[in-house]
């Protein structure tokens, strides 16, 4: 299994995120935010390259912790609880920065080979927007109702502090699905954004009498606050393609709005619809990708009714502009130390690693050997069972499968099963779940492969 | 058409489907003083390149001609390719495990199947040392060696002495089945996992317990040596 390429969608936990902040997603799907089942502990660091023409959306340096938790098993149907977090360090808005929450319960089933989830999430998220004291900062983010009119005889207006707070609900489902060891996500979302901004307005206003164009110090401030509601529906579509090629995993995905309605005011004049991001991503052994930020979708959103094909126009010459990220995640799982899961992975791995808790050798029945040509050895059916209560693909390799990869078989009372047919004697086996690392199953006489590795020793007594 | 003609033909159809193609067969002569029997060995040649193959081809037919068995070297080099090792590496290794099935077969006597000589030689990798082998044939016949070869090394795996387990394999496995040998690693496992020290002290437990015979009447023990508890701390400390 390469990677669980699905789960979240990009986390725009920051509500109404393409409005006021253009900082688009830049990560691929499924990077941020694992599948996983299991309990993980994350912490990753983002920091985005300039694209080179001093757009904001690679402005941002971002801390992003999320802790993953199982919390029931329901027949096919695993829950799993998601949490993360996201604070910001600079944000176009202003100098202040930015956090956002989000809260996930998922659900995953299992149907054969086909993987199916769904997930429902709510989060918030504010932005710290002190703007400081630049004029056409403050310009750039006034809506009309602060515009008021410059003049010898009139009032000059700042914004000296904007903060938003923002809140997010989301339900997403989708199919994971592997062919020919490719694994494809294809998955939906619906999005539901609103955002409260409050902004701070300073406004001068010279004193009765008073030219301030030669006596500045006389003057009457005035603060005013302004406060907006705004919301935002996108409805999302996902695709990825995970693959490896030796030891290095790969993710391919985009993810396009397919509509937005945005119900904006005037203190958000210039909307953003979201974006499409199409990224190409390693993912190990060392992680890092390439994103491709566009506006390709954008002329199905609306705002208030009215299609936004003019207002995105403006923006298209900066459609699709690369962003080269790297990022660094570590994940640890210090309440889980001896299920074979490794405590830290220095990886953007959306998924840990399955336990094989247990193994059985269980003897069937002897047979002549006949095809192996050898008459005077008979051959055994063994069984060979696993304990992996929490993998999702297990496969097994050794003496009796010529040393290639053979996958096991779930059986209905959630153990993993395969039927070899051996000879007496010593045979070594190694298994693995998930795609993790080949280990000597638990509960059999370990052997030492002159490759570094333990494996697992399977004697069976047979007449001579 | 002649008879002569359809015995060309079916000769010539022989011929064609005995070459060697991707999947080899390596070619194994019967060692004249060896029990051990040499069917042909399927070798998947492809996995390698062509000079590993090669090289590995001439070393399976060296191995035979000593009557040496083939497919534990086999199945090393399939473990090397699956493992993705160099080609240095799976030589060397298939070299050094020849050399210890040659010890063990010197060990063990002429007379040893070919998974005796296989956990033989697995045994001495892992450490075991030539005086148990000598041991463990002296406490297993001929063909009836592989349990015991295995149990000791798993037991040398997971820290125990070599002269240790040697002792205690005597000790419970002479005149016993193997269902106490095994009885024996599945204690000293599930103890060694739970701290330093605690897989010898399993093992001298078990070998207690078990040692002489006709306690158990030849059957493992029916609880391990050491339950779920920590083993008790001496007076004083």
């Amino acid at each position: 299994m390469l990677l669980g390429s699905a789960g979240f969608l990009i986390p725009t936990v920051d509500g109404l995120v393409a409005q006021g902040r253009p900082d688009a997603p830049i990560a691929p799907v499924g990077i941020i935010g694992g599948v996983t089942d299991a309990a993980t502990l994350s912490v990753l660091g983002l920091a985005a390259a300039s694209d080179g023409q001093g757009a904001p959306l690679s402005a941002r340096n971002d801390l992003w912790i999320g802790i993953t938790q199982p919390v029931a098993r329901v027949g096919r149907v695993r829950l799993t609880a998601l949490a993360s977090g996201t604070a910001g360090g600079r944000d176009p808005v202003g100098r202040g920065g930015a956090m956002h929450g989000l809260a996930t319960l998922r659900a995953r089933a299992r149907f054969g080979n086909q993987h199916v989830w769904s997930a429902v999430s709510y989060g918030r998220g504010s932005l710290d927007g002190d703007v400081g004291t630049s004029p056409m900062d403050a310009m750039g983010l006034m809506g009309a109702s602060a515009a008021i009119p410059f003049g010898r005889a009139g009032a000059d207006t700042t914004i000296s502090r904007r903060v938003d707070l923002g809140q997010v609900g989301r339900a997403e489902a989708g199919l994971l699905t592997t062919q020919g060891g490719v694994v494809l996500a294809f998955g939906v979302a619906m999005e539901r954004a609103t955002r409260v901004t409050t902004q701070t307005l300073r406004i001068e206003t010279p004193e009765a009498g008073v030219d301030p164009m030669f006596d500045g110090a006389a003057r009457i401030v005035t603060n005013r606050t302004i406060r907006s509601l705004q919301r935002r529906d996108v409805a999302t579509g996902l695709a990825s393609a995970g693959f490896q090629t030796g030891a290095t995993q790969w993710l391919v995905s985009v993810t396009a709005p397919v509509a937005t309605w945005i119900s904006s005011d005037a203190l958000g004049p210039n909307p953003r619809p979201v974006p499409t991001v199409a990224s190409v991503a390693m993912v190990r052994p060392i992680t890092g990708w390439l994103s491709l930020v566009g506006a390709a979708a954008s002329n199905t959103a609306t705002m208030d009714g009215g299609s936004l094909r003019e207002a995105v126009r403006e923006r298209a010459d900066r459609a699709f502009s690369p962003v080269v990220a790297v990022g660094l995640r570590l994940s640890r799982l210090p309440w889980r130390t001896s299920d074979g899961t490794p405590n830290g992975i220095l990886a953007f791995e959306t998924r840990t690693l399955g336990a094989v808790d247990a193994m059985s050798v269980e003897a069937l029945s002897t047979e002549p050997a006949g095809a192996s040509g050898s008459s005077a050895v008979d051959t055994l059916r063994v069984v060979l069972l696993i304990d992996a209560p929490r993998a999702e693909s297990v496969e097994l390799m050794g003496d009796a499968t010529s040393w290639s990869v053979t996958p096991m078989r779930r059986t209905t009372s959630g153990r993993w099963r395969a039927e070899l047919k051996l000879s007496p004697g010593m045979h070594r086996v190694i298994v693995r779940a998930d795609g993790g690392k080949w280990t000597a199953p638990p509960g059999l006489p370990v052997g030492n492969d002159d490759y570094g590795e333990p494996v697992g020793l399977i004697q069976i007594r047979g007449r001579l | 058409m002649p008879v002569a003609a359809w015995v060309i033909l079916w000769q010539l159809a022989a011929a064609v489907s005995q070459a060697p193609l991707a999947s080899e067969t390596v070619e194994t002569p019967q060692p004249p003083a060896s029990r051990v029997a040499q069917p042909p060995v399927p070798f998947d040649a492809t996995r390698f390149d062509s000079l590993t193959a090669t090289t590995l081809r001439g070393l399976f037919e060296d191995a035979a001609e000593m009557g040496l068995p083939v497919r534990p070297l086999v199945n090393r080099a399939l473990e090397g390719s699956a493992r993705r090792a160099s080609s240095e590496r799976i030589l060397r290794v298939v070299r050094e495990f020849a050399a210890a099935l040659y010890e063990a077969r010197q060990l063990l006597g002429p007379g040893s199947t070919e998974g005796e000589l296989d956990a033989a030689a697995t045994a001495l990798r892992a450490g075991v040392d030539e005086r148990t082998l000598g041991a463990i044939r002296d406490m297993r016949p001929a063909g009836t060696a592989v349990t015991a070869l295995v149990v000791v090394t798993d037991l040398v795996q997971r820290g125990v002495p070599a002269p240790q387990a040697r002792e205690a394999l005597t000790a419970v496995g002479r005149s016993r089945p193997d269902d106490v040998l095994l009885g024996l690693q599945a204690t000293v496992a599930k103890n060694a996992s739970r701290g330093p020290g605690m897989a010898m002290d399993a093992l001298q437990r078990y070998v207690r317990s078990n040692g002489t015979p006709g306690s158990s009447a030849g059957t493992p023990a029916p609880t391990p040596a050491t339950p779920d508890r920590k083993p008790a701390r001496p007076p004083g400390q």
